[in-house]
């Protein structure tokens, strides 16, 4: 993907589900109930439903980025959780590069959208050139 | 690693020389034997069971804002690494309304066999607090 060129828009989820996101706490160890009881979520927390983890959005436009960008090259990632993301939700990423403030490296932009358009999430990456990557 | 890869979507197929996908060290939980965010035995847990709730719900109204990992390099299936723990930087800014939100930082640094860093990651907390004094 070169630098400075329109982002590249990657499905990270269509339709996330209550599995997923069990499976999501299995993995990561977090069994925050705020995750995976919609019991608790809802009665005690007083939300509409669970919510999905934040680090799970986090891990789908890691892999995301991972697809336009070689893993090894990514030197910096992150980011701020801008709104919950619930099941049934759909998101997309949007993958922006430019030359970064130093020689060899490019400065990505990443945003995650729901299926209405809202920002999830919105961060970084830093990551070394490639030779044909820079504009 | 393959269970990781599964819940983000992937098949996740047992690949011996794969890296671990760039937010794997969250998993780490597994390996913090007071971490917060599992049941332990003898201690009454916050989900529902009998009740919309088995233990009072607690905590302090922290939430996970923000997340920043740097990588040296990334890990790959077989290592072992080994992580400490430190606060990092604390600050406030003024919320909605007369509130007060207070951020705060936790620091965590993965080393290798050799006790190289491989990887720091970043969480940066927040909670919102009654009106400035």
């Amino acid at each position: 993907m070169p630098a400075g060129g329109d982002p590249v828009t990657v499905i990270m989820v269509d339709g996330l589900t209550r599995t997923q996101i069990v499976q999501y706490a299995g993995a990561s160890g977090d069994f925050n109930p705020l995750h995976t009881d919609e019991i608790f979520a809802t009665e005690v927390a007083g939300h509409a439903s669970l919510i999905a983890h934040g680090m799970l959005t986090m891990g789908l436009i890691g892999l995301a980025l991972c697809d336009v960008v070689e893993q090894e090259r990514v030197t910096g990632f992150g980011g701020r959780f801008k709104q919950p993301v619930l099941p049934g939700d759909s998101l997309t990423a949007e993958i922006s590069m430019e030359a970064g403030d130093e020689p060899d490296v490019i400065s990505i932009t990443l945003v995650a959208r729901n299926q209405n358009g809202n920002e999830v999430f919105v961060g970084y990456a830093v990551a070394t050139a490639g030779s044909s990557n820079l504009p | 690693m393959m269970a990781f890869s599964r819940a983000l979507g992937r098949e996740g197929t047992f690949d011996p020389a794969a890296l671990a996908p760039p937010t794997f060290s969250q998993a780490a939980a597994h390996y913090d034997p007071d971490s917060h965010l599992r049941p332990h035995p003898g201690i009454p847990w916050k989900g529902s069971g009998r009740t919309s709730s088995g233990a009072p719900a607690g905590g302090e109204g922290w939430l996970h804002a923000e997340q920043h990992f740097s990588y040296v390099r990334h890990p790959h299936a077989g290592e072992t690494l080994t992580f400490t723990v430190a606060p990092g930087r604390t600050w406030t800014k003024s919320g909605s309304g007369n509130s007060v939100l207070d951020f705060a930082e936790e620091v965590t640094e993965y080393r290798d066999a050799a006790g190289e860093i491989v990887l720091t990651s970043t969480i940066v907390r927040v909670r919102k607090t009654g009106a400035p004094q």
